[in-house]
Order: structure tokens, then sequence, then C-alpha cells
């Protein structure tokens, strides 16, 4: 019995290796194996108050999913899907004001969790710090929210890496 | 230089303290982590977020969002179960399913990998749980007798697999990695390239929206260096297998492996830390160091 078992847990965790299938727990564990390409396009999230002043969507209001899933993911809805935009820009807009009143209850864990954006380093803690300075000042309420798609073309030999605007688009708050 | 038991070439070195020190030590740390793992934050999101491009469970049943903190505290209980030694063929193997469904369920989260060598822990564990004697009930038939005074020859031991055959999945995790990088990303060394290193670390700062962390700004600027490490990357992770099946460098691998994880998480905030490098902590000789702290407490 337990033979059997081993041999159906190391059968599933090779085939699963190798065919790069995931048959859920048995990973395929291909960890960061692409080739990078030259750029890439990135979603990005900001919130804008009544005074008309930009404000990025904090980090703290992400988990429990990660940025990078949580900006794309919305980003790509509020691009692409108009019948679920509208809802779903009041959506962060209510979760912008509750993170507003209560911050500590969005608070990440960082010491036993990790969604593999940790600050690591003075510039990286820098901007998180950023973050946690400008969530400090955020206004009563924001009226919308913006999505910006970027493209990041990352650096060469003679040039560093840089960010070009490619698409924009306002989705003002309409809840009650 | 041997800090880490191989167990594959040594199994009769698994006294059952080291294997009650393994239970107790990934079960906490699983438990802690269920505890503070805000898994129940997804009942909040509208379901088309989760379902956005998710598998299985929350395109058929959303309303599962709701149900997931039931879930996620029965799994705490059964960790604990597990590391107190309470019924382990319950606790272990009703963990494992309980902690696998979350993880799958919770795939927004990015990295729910890294609860798979816990997970793959309990399965095991649980398969060979009558060879732990602490735990209750004591099991009908222990492999081996309780603690050992870690002295060769001084007691008769019998070998246990539940370490020997989760040395060899931690080692499997790790080749396949290396595998995949020698075989989806071309050439292995066009993977290791400087270039693709380099832009490895800019798309994970992008990613997360953060500055370059210093030291991977620093790395950018040294290609050689870059090359070196992407290689270093695949020898290592390919190499850990090798060690183990041949008795061989298996130290050295695994403070090199630690090095490489406490790397990425200085260089691209990816911390592999807390779920793969604490794991080599169960593959330290534990009898042999309380029995050596033994001694050195009886010394005059």
């Amino acid at each position: 019995m337990r033979r059997a078992f081993l041999a159906v847990f190391f059968g599933f965790m090779t085939t699963a290796g190798l065919s790069q299938e995931v048959y859920w727990p048995f990973y395929s564990w291909d960890m960061w194996d692409r080739l990078e390409p030259a750029s890439i396009e990135k979603h990005d999230l900001v919130l804008v108050d009544a005074a008309g002043k930009e404000w990025r969507y904090d980090v703290s209001a992400v988990p429990p999913t990660s940025p990078a899933f949580f900006k794309e993911t919305c980003g790509r809805i509020l691009l692409e899907q108009p019948d679920k935009a509208d809802s779903l820009a009041t959506w962060l807009l209510t979760r912008a004001r509750k993170l507003r009143d209560d911050p500590v209850g969005f608070r990440p864990r960082w010491w036993a969790t990790d969604f593999g954006f940790l600050p690591v380093g003075p510039a990286a803690r820098e901007s998180c710090a950023g973050w946690s300075r400008e969530m400090s000042e955020w206004p009563a309420e924001f009226v919308e929210v913006i999505v910006r798609r970027h493209r990041i073309v990352f650096s060469t030999r003679d040039a560093r890496m840089r960010r070009e605007h490619l698409e924009e688009k306002r989705f003002p708050w309409t809840g009650s | 230089m041997d800090w880490f038991v191989n167990y594959w070439h040594a199994p009769h070195r698994a006294t059952s303290l080291n294997l009650v020190v393994a239970r107790v030590f990934v079960c906490s740390l699983a438990a802690w982590k269920v505890f503070a793992y805000p898994f129940s934050g997804l009942a909040d999101y509208p379901a088309y977020l989760i379902t956005s491009g998710a598998p299985g469970l929350w395109k058929r049943w959303p309303e599962y969002g709701q149900w997931i903190g039931w879930e996620q505290t029965l799994a705490a209980g059964c960790l604990v179960a597990c590391a107190a030694g309470l019924a382990p063929g319950i606790s272990a193997f009703g963990a494992a399913a309980l902690v696998s469904h979350l993880t799958a369920v919770a795939w927004p989260m990015s990295y729910e990998k890294t609860w798979l060598p816990t997970i793959y822990f309990l399965l095991l564990y649980g398969l060979h749980r009558h060879e732990d004697p602490w735990t209750v009930p004591r099991p009908r038939r222990a492999a081996v007798m309780a603690f050992s005074s870690g002295i060769p020859g001084a007691e008769e031991r019998a070998p246990l697999d539940t370490l020997k055959w989760f040395l060899v999945t931690i080692a499997a995790i790790y080749f396949f990695a290396g595998l995949h990088k020698l075989g989806e990303g071309g050439p292995w060394i066009e993977w290791a390239s400087p270039v693709n290193m380099a832009r490895m670390l800019e798309r994970r700062a992008a990613a997360c929206g953060v500055e370059l962390p210093a030291l991977a700004a620093w790395l950018i600027g040294r290609p050689w260096l870059l090359a070196v490490l992407g290689c270093g990357t695949v020898i290592l992770e390919l190499g850990l297998l090798v060690a183990v099946l041949t008795n061989r460098l298996l130290t050295p691998c695994l403070l090199c492996l630690a090095a490489m994880h406490l790397g990425i998480w200085a260089t691209m905030s990816v911390n592999y830390v807390t779920d793969f490098v604490s794991m080599y902590l169960v593959f330290l000789p534990w009898d042999s160091l309380v029995t050596a702290a033994r001694r050195r407490g009886r010394a005059p």
C-alpha cells in the first residue's frame, strides 16, 4: 500500500515536472525559466480626489492578492470589459475608502507571509515608505479611478529602462 | 563537512527524535502561516475578479469565498494537531488536503507554490506515521525505539522513510526547476546570459512597482557576474539531486542554495527563504546535536 502510494506520488511529481502540466498539488516547477522579452506591458491604477489630485492605488489595499495580479487583472477588466468596468471602478474606490478609514485592517502581515513584494533594499523601501506617507494624507473620498497602460522597455547597453505611455481611461464614482 | 544528513544514503540516521523535530517544525511553521495568511480576504473580492483566468473551482462555485475562513481555521487546527502528534493519520492527511485546496483556490496570491513542500511533507509523514512513536494514539507497530543516544552503534536503529523521501522530493523540485531553464529557456547559456538576467531583475521591480533594489542595480552593471550567477543557479538546481543520489557535497549544495535564495530575495524581492530554506533545517542531525548538548551539560 505504501509502495503504491509512493509510486503514485513520485509518478505525478515526475510527470508534472517533465510535462509542465500542473496536477495540483503536483506543480511543474517551471520557475522563472523563460527568456525575458525586450519590453512588457503593465497597468497602473491611480485614484483622483475631489481637487483633481492623483494618488497611487496603495499596495496595502491589494492583499490577499499580489500587486502584480491585482493591477494587471483590474487594469485588463477596466480596459477590455466595459460591462464590468463601472462596477469594478466603484469597488476599487470603495476599497480605497475602507483602507483610509481602517488602514490596520488592510495591512498585510509581512512577518509570516510574503506576496513577493517585500521591500528589499533602500530604494525599494523608500518606494513603499512613500506609499505609506501618501496614504496618511489620503483625502476623505476619491471621485475617480484611472487605469493607465504602459510599455516598459528594459535597459540595453546604451539606454536605461524606460516607461512609455500607451493608453488611459477614467472611471468616475458611480456608487451611492 | 557534513552539517546535513543525507537520508537517502543513510536512512538509519533518522532517529525518531529527528522525525519528531521535523514534524513539530514543519507543522508549526505551516500552522503559523495558515493563521497569518489572509485567505479569507478573498471573500470581499467580486467574483469576476477572482474568476478572471482562474482555474476550476472559483468558476464553478464563486460563492465559495464566504466559506474560505472556515476552511482556513480547520486547516490550522489539523496542523496544530499534527504538530502535537494527535491522530496523525487524520491530522496529517487532513491538513495536506485542506492546505492543498486552500492554496489552489487562492491562486491569485501568486506564491501559493511555496506551500507545496509542506504539503509533500504532510503526505509523506502521514504515509509513514507508524515510524513516529511519539504520537497519540501510539502506533501499534513503531518502526524504531524512542530517542536514540545519537552514538553510532549504541542502539539498534531501523531505517525511517519519511525524511528519506522528503529529501528526494526537495531535490526533485530543484531538479525540475533547473531542467526547465535548460529546456524552455532556450539554450541554457541564453537563459543565464547577462541580458536575460538583467531583464529578469528589471521586470520584477516593474511588476512590484518599486525602484530597482540597490543590489540588483549594482549587479546589472556587472554582466560577467550576472552570467556567473545565472550559470550557478542552473548548476545548483540540477546538482542537488545528483548530490543526494551520489552522496557527495550535500552540505555545500544546500548552503549555496540558501545563499542563492537570499540573493534572489535581495535582488528580486521573491522570498523562498521562509518556505524552502527553512525546510533544510529538517535535515540537520538533531539527535546528535541534543546528545552533544547533553554531554556538554554533564561535563564538569
